[in-house]
């Protein structure tokens, strides 16, 4: 049994994975990656689910013997590459909602220890026009409430 | 000290081409590689390493047209290094 924490991230992946109309292929939606994505090997476009920080709800970091609640922060990242700068933005834009569908829809995540997911906002997105064609990434962030075991995160 | 003479010859003996802007034949290294963006995705790079002054003797501007070995690239960005040379970014 991975930490808490992990199934988080996994169940993120999946769900954004089963999502409807995604404008991704369900083999782009990747875990905590961390090698290039390569265009001409068809891993384009891309979404990242990326573990951030987590942080317990109670400043002293327990919140009862039995169990801690924390607060994980998760960053998704969607990645395109498109022809024109607009082509570009328009994907990250639908890859952003359906995302947000995908969190949304249920705020449990279907995992029993999640207390709730919330929005935590997206930044503007990046660009770079140094390559054949355009390329841009755009980031959206959540804030995940769950319990753990107080003695094995894992359960 | 490096001469714009010495920065020929050495584009010259690292396999450099003659391309062809504006109807003028400029010599330059041209790398057809992937490369990294966003520090993530890596994706075709064209580009071509040549003399500053050779930018500057022939005007060239974003947009221009360029040929490298029979194929049509356009001009995306030019990257000066200081040192006399400059690395113009290309697009198909």
């Amino acid at each position: 049994m991975t930490h808490r924490a992990e199934q988080i991230i996994d169940a993120i992946v999946a769900l954004i994975k089963a999502q409807a109309n995604l404008p991704v292929n369900a083999g782009n939606v990747y875990a905590h990656r961390t090698l290039s994505l390569a265009d001409d090997q068809g891993e384009m476009p891309a979404i990242t689910v990326n573990i951030g920080d987590d942080q317990p709800s109670n400043e002293g970091g327990t919140d009862n013997l039995a169990f801690i609640d924390s607060l994980l922060s998760v960053s998704i990242v969607g990645y395109a590459i498109e022809s024109t700068e607009e082509e570009v933005k328009s994907q990250l834009m639908d890859q952003r909602r359906r995302v947000h569908q995908a969190l949304m829809a249920d705020d449990s995540l279907a995992l029993p220890f999640v207390i709730a997911t919330r929005y935590g906002g997206a930044a503007a997105p990046e660009m770079d026009a140094t390559t054949e064609r355009i390329a841009g990434s755009m980031e959206s962030r959540w804030h995940i409430s769950y319990r753990m075991n107080f003695t094995d995160p894992g359960t | 000290m490096e001469t714009d003479a010495d920065r020929l010859a050495m584009i010259k003996s690292l396999g450099g081409v003659l391309a062809s802007v504006r109807g003028n034949g400029i010599w330059g290294i041209f790398d057809n590689g992937n490369i990294d963006v966003l520090s993530m995705v890596e994706s075709a790079g064209p580009s071509l390493n040549c003399r500053s002054s050779d930018v500057a003797l022939v005007f060239m501007t974003k947009d221009d047209e360029m040929e490298i070995n029979g194929e049509q690239y356009r001009v995306k960005k030019m990257d000066p290094d200081g040192t006399g040379m400059t690395m113009v970014h290309l697009k198909k």
